[in-house]
């Protein structure tokens, strides 16, 4: 039995791609930011700035995705900056998706810039050289008709292929079948593995588990003691086993949360609680908004020092008021904080989902929830007629914070973080 | 009437600049541009007769469908090949470059 085959398409370090191929091919632009230390970064007067993607010469200056734009800079002192263009991101992804599609009607979206293509029914109409060969055409193609570079991860399941796209980059393909993991796959350091994250490398670490094939051939005991439920999923990854079902595909959200980077240092807890308030509010509009309720508030703060700290509490009843989520946090935020060292940056996460729940009434705030109820469906009301802005608390009158922080701000709202609807796209040729 | 145009654009064959078209377009669909204006860095309005268009082509690049128009065109005595793109998507018309 040969098994299916699945592709992995990767755009190579795409929001940096997509911004170069529109300034060289669209713009006329001779330079190419692809060719030089460049970073698409975000918006430094707000400090918001955090690298969101990195061109090859960077990379080379030791430049991370996700750190500081201004760390960045100073690894690199001529290092060009420019600003994401999330309208554009969107529409890169889905030409590229429309032309994935072409070549199988399985295509599963994983996030804008990767997807797979799962072919079946094709392992007794075409030996492996031929498919590895559709892989170059398809590479090929996309470079040359939509402008940036992918690499294809190919291999008979979800998880190698994904392994498989990542070995070396730009404008690779690779194979990763499962006769080859010792040789391919389990020399490399174990944080290169799907879903091992810091804290799950730095235990491995500490066991003496520094490549994949190491985690392969430990003791299932051992891992199971040591990362329970989680160890078993990753140790399983390292053996060539698959993705489970749920993994592949996009799931409801498991929780809501915003975070923001505040435009100066936190230092006193009036200020603090006034952004929280912030947040609270946004994160409140989207429960709301969805019709569900949380019973879980956590609050995470990063320190000036990029120290980061969270906590949660678990509420008596689940809900989706503002307030009640602001008192929350507000509470954890007390227990969290010492009062001293200035904080960067704070979010609001919930969790604990549940849908359509019936309010828990409590006999000490009955009458009370029930108007706060009442009051923000009313507001969102306003908001959805009006504009977010039509109605805000007096508290955010003066100052420089929005009454709603977090989460994407009014120009990157264009789809990027939304599934991105192929299918919904005419296709007519003119 | 050459020197009149965006000077420092020409001389790199490097252009994005936005024209007024008049096209002709087909039963078919097909469209094919006619004349052009568009105005100078002294804010004339110049007008411009295609002669010919040598090739078309539609492209994609990350997702903007252009349609693309490689023109010749007469400027008094000499003979200019520009290459001109029409977006499907705004239904714009401009100058991609020089060549």
């Amino acid at each position: 039995m040969m098994g299916k085959y699945v592709f992995h398409v990767d755009v190579n370090s795409a929001f940096l791609a997509w911004t170069a191929a529109y300034r060289v091919e669209v713009l006329g632009e001779k330079e190419d930011i692809r060719l030089i230390p460049s970073i698409v970064g975000g918006d430094q007067e707000k400090r918001h700035g955090i690298v969101l993607a990195k061109s090859t010469p960077a990379k080379k200056y030791g430049i991370q995705t996700g750190e500081p734009v201004v760390s960045a800079q100073r690894k690199c002192p001529g290092l060009v900056i420019v600003p994401p263009d999330y309208g554009l991101y969107v529409k890169s992804s889905r030409a590229f998706m429309k032309i994935l599609k072409e070549y199988s009607d399985n295509v599963i979206q994983y996030s804008i810039d990767e997807a797979w293509v799962v072919f079946e029914g094709f392992e007794k109409l075409y030996g492996r050289g031929q498919m590895v060969n559709m892989a170059y055409e398809l590479k090929d193609r996309i470079r040359d008709e939509l402008g940036f570079t992918v690499n294809v991860g190919i291999s008979q399941n979800f998880l190698l292929s994904k392994m498989a796209g990542d070995f070396s980059k730009p404008d690779k393909v690779h194979t990763l079948f499962p006769e080859e993991i010792r040789q391919k796959m389990w020399p490399l350091p174990v944080s290169d593995l799907f879903l091992a994250g810091r804290a799950t490398v730095e235990k491995l670490h500490k066991v003496g588990i520094r490549t994949i094939g190491e985690l392969a051939q430990a003791d299932e005991g051992m891992i199971r003691s040591l990362l329970k439920k989680h160890g078993q999923t990753i140790q399983g990854f390292a053996r060539g086993g698959d993705l489970e079902p749920g993994m592949v595909s996009h799931e409801a959200n498991k929780g809501y949360g915003n975070s923001m980077t505040a435009p100066v240092d936190v230092v006193t807890e009036e200020y603090a609680k006034h952004l929280l308030l912030s947040l609270s509010e946004t994160v409140g509009t989207r429960l709301r908004a969805d019709g569900v309720m949380v019973s879980v508030v956590s609050v995470h703060l990063t320190t000036c020092e990029f120290q980061r700290m969270n906590k949660q509490m678990q509420l008596d009843s689940p809900t989706n008021i503002t307030e009640e989520i602001y008192g929350a946090a507000c509470q954890v935020f007390g227990r969290l904080w010492d009062k001293k060292t200035p904080v960067r940056q704070l979010g609001v996460h919930t969790s604990k989902v549940q849908e359509n729940v019936g309010r828990q009434y409590s006999i000490f705030d009955l009458e009370k929830s029930d108007k706060l109820e009442k009051l923000d469906k009313a507001v969102d009301r306003v908001r959805e007629k009006y504009g977010e802005d039509a109605i805000f608390r007096a508290s955010f009158l003066k100052g420089n914070v929005s009454h709603m922080s977090g989460g994407l701000n009014r120009e990157r709202r264009s789809g990027v973080t939304l599934g991105i609807d192929v299918e919904g796209e005419n296709v007519r040729d003119l | 009437m050459e020197e009149k145009l965006h000077k420092k654009m020409l001389s790199d064959g490097q252009a994005d600049i936005p024209i007024q078209m008049m096209s002709l377009t087909e039963r078919d669909g097909r469209i094919t541009p006619q004349w052009f204006r568009l105005e100078t860095e002294e804010h004339e309005v110049m007008l411009c007769r295609i002669e010919q268009v040598v090739s078309r082509d539609e492209k994609r690049y990350v997702g903007i469908r252009e349609k693309q128009f490689i023109c010749k065109i007469r400027m008094g005595d000499i003979c200019k090949t520009l290459e001109v793109r029409y977006n499907v998507e705004t239904q714009r018309w401009r100058i991609f470059q020089f060549l």
